[in-house]
């Protein structure tokens, strides 16, 4: 009778789970107000153009990314430049923050504790083994009935943790109750699969959906930029876009009707129009790195077109911006393979990682080589027209032309292939993709974020411009991690 | 890049697709705007006392560059 009832209980219980289960619903937004919501002018206050601009990208790569871009925080955070006789901190010069996956991690914990997140960070996340706790909760009876509802789904209980154990019950909302400028600006980059485009956690974004970022949660955005594909399942969010709440912004009409050999504006602009078509009622997202695994997507559009919501070509147009550093936090790995060493071809996991891995990394490739060249380009532009005004400068009674492009520009890219102790360099770029790493990897990543942003020559060229005299710091590997580190087990 | 200019012979604040980018002079000079290859939605509101001609022009801004950036003239009237 005892082992009935409990039967019955247990399959009640299940039932209830089942029926009562549902991923939390983002919420409808009346009307779009361009003054309200997570937004870049928003959340910062004008940019003084005396001071850098400064974008940092972190990766995704599991916990390997969010350790090797806490690194370049940790770092970022010791380098002060003079001007004018006065310190200032380049950490304090960081207006946007642009992730994706597991750099999405540091970004968002970042943005909500700045002030606690050097000290709470490696405990609070790095340390952990969220792929245990992930698995575990796979276990518990209770979650068998959620997951069992056509409404809620791995990724919804993955949400959930990280809502609890991590970013402590947070919202976007509660973004905006930090003092206008304290923190960075953070980009949380996801993949709209429908589309196969990058869709950023933003309220410019939402205003597309017609809906209320303020009241989702910074776990759900840190989740859907996490989403590893078959791991976990897409996650979902509700698209009210048909319900009329506001006009699309200006550049999606000319982007549409744009009949110029302009294919990347033209994709922009329809996807940006697809969240107010009637057969969206839903869409599903999806990791960030499946469009664009640097996180340097977004920042690129920004810098190369005024169609963005915060386009640093109107910064630069406004007079805003006089000098633009990016710096990009690349954790990927090149794993050496033994596959042609034999006839016998390579296995279903190992094809799989490949299928998955490869795309994304040739089109992070893209991007660095992208962002690297506009920047060439607009330093020859203005050098061009520099030296047209110094032809000009010797002919009686001719004036000079304005130099449009006021800005310098340096980017950083920090990637293990970069670091010179061979040892070293092999060891991080075999450690694996997983929400599962020990100290000793934590430790090593930290500290090659921090050596590499020293010895970046690009780096060093973009704060001489700062500060003639700053000069970076030696950053060396302690023995004792070099002996755990380079010494075969 | 491409680059255009807003001549007027008045002063006025420019708009790129809805967006404000700045006066069209500045330092007593016509300003060099910036913007992406394509189609634009170019607007100048004039300066109080002043109405623009043209409250808009659709315009496609392609193969420019700094020195001779492309002109995309206003004319302000008196109300």
């Amino acid at each position: 009778m005892s082992i009935r009832i409990k039967s019955i209980s247990i399959v009640f219980w299940f039932l209830v789970a089942a029926g009562c289960a549902h991923y939390p619903v983002n919420p409808e937004l009346d009307t779009v107000n361009l003054d309200d919501g997570y937004r870049y002018h928003v959340v910062r206050r004008e940019h003084d153009p005396e001071k850098p601009f400064v974008i940092l990208a972190f990766s995704g790569g599991g916990t390997r990314a969010a350790a090797f871009s806490f690194g370049l925080l940790q770092e970022l955070d010791r380098i002060f430049y003079t001007v004018d006789g006065q310190a200032r901190a380049l950490l304090d010069d960081v207006e946007i923050i642009s992730s994706v996956s597991g750099g999405s991690f540091t970004a968002a914990y970042y943005a909500l504790f700045r002030d606690r997140f050097f000290k709470e960070f490696p405990e609070k996340m790095l340390y952990q083994n969220i792929e245990k706790d992930l698995i575990l909760s796979l276990f518990n009876p209770y979650n068998w009935g959620r997951l069992a509802a056509p409404d809620f789904s791995r990724i919804d209980l993955a949400a959930e943790y990280y809502h609890k154990k991590i970013f402590q019950e947070q919202t976007f909302g509660d973004l905006l109750k930090r003092p206008r400028g304290s923190v960075p600006f953070m980009l949380l980059n996801a993949t709209d699969i429908s589309i196969a485009h990058r869709f950023e956690f933003t309220q410019d974004q939402f205003d597309l959906l017609c809906s209320d970022l303020n009241r989702v949660s910074i776990a759900r955005g840190v989740a859907a930029s996490s989403d590893f594909p078959v791991a976990f399942t897409p996650l979902t969010l509700k698209n009210y876009g048909m319900t009329n709440c506001g006009t699309l912004p200006g550049w999606i009409k000319n982007g549409l009707s744009d009949k110029q050999d302009n294919g990347r504006r033209k994709i922009d602009a329809k996807a940006a129009a697809s969240y107010r078509e009637k057969q969206r009622p839903y869409c599903h997202l999806l990791d960030g790195g499946l469009s664009d695994n640097l996180g340097l997507r977004g920042p690129y559009n920004a810098i190369t077109t005024t169609d963005a919501a915060w386009s640093l070509v109107t910064q630069e147009n406004l007079g805003r911006i006089k000098q633009l550093m990016v710096i990009a936090a690349n954790a990927k790995t090149s794993k050496q393979h033994k596959w042609d060493e034999t006839a016998k071809p390579p296995g279903i996991t190992d094809v799989l990682g490949v299928v998955t891995g490869g795309p994304m990394d040739d089109v992070s490739l893209d991007s660095v080589e992208m962002m690297r060249e506009h920047f060439e380009n607009m330093t020859q532009l203005a050098q061009t027209v520099r030296s047209c005004n110094s032809l000009l400068e010797t002919c009686p009674g001719q004036s000079t032309v304005p130099v449009p492009i006021s800005s310098s520009f340096s980017f950083t890219e920090l990637a293990f292939d970069y670091v010179k102790e061979p040892c070293i360099r092999r060891y991080l770029q075999e450690l694996p993709t997983s929400f599962n790493l020990d100290r000793t990897a934590i430790r090593a990543l930290s500290i090659a974020a921090a050596q590499l942003l020293n010895q970046s020559e690009a780096f060093l060229n973009g704060m001489k411009k700062l500060d003639p005299g700053w000069t970076p710091r030696t950053v060396v590997f302690p023995q004792d991690l070099k002996n755990k580190i380079c010494t075969p087990q | 890049m491409e680059f255009f200019k807003v001549p007027c012979p008045g002063k006025g604040n420019v708009n790129l697709d809805g967006v404000f980018q700045g006066p069209n002079f500045q330092n007593g000079a016509l300003h060099v705007f910036q913007c992406n290859r394509g189609d634009h939605d170019i607007e100048m509101t004039c300066l109080v006392g002043k109405n623009c001609k043209e409250s808009m022009q659709n315009k496609v801004v392609k193969d420019t560059d700094p020195i001779l950036p492309m002109e995309v003239p206003f004319s302000c009237l008196s109300e």
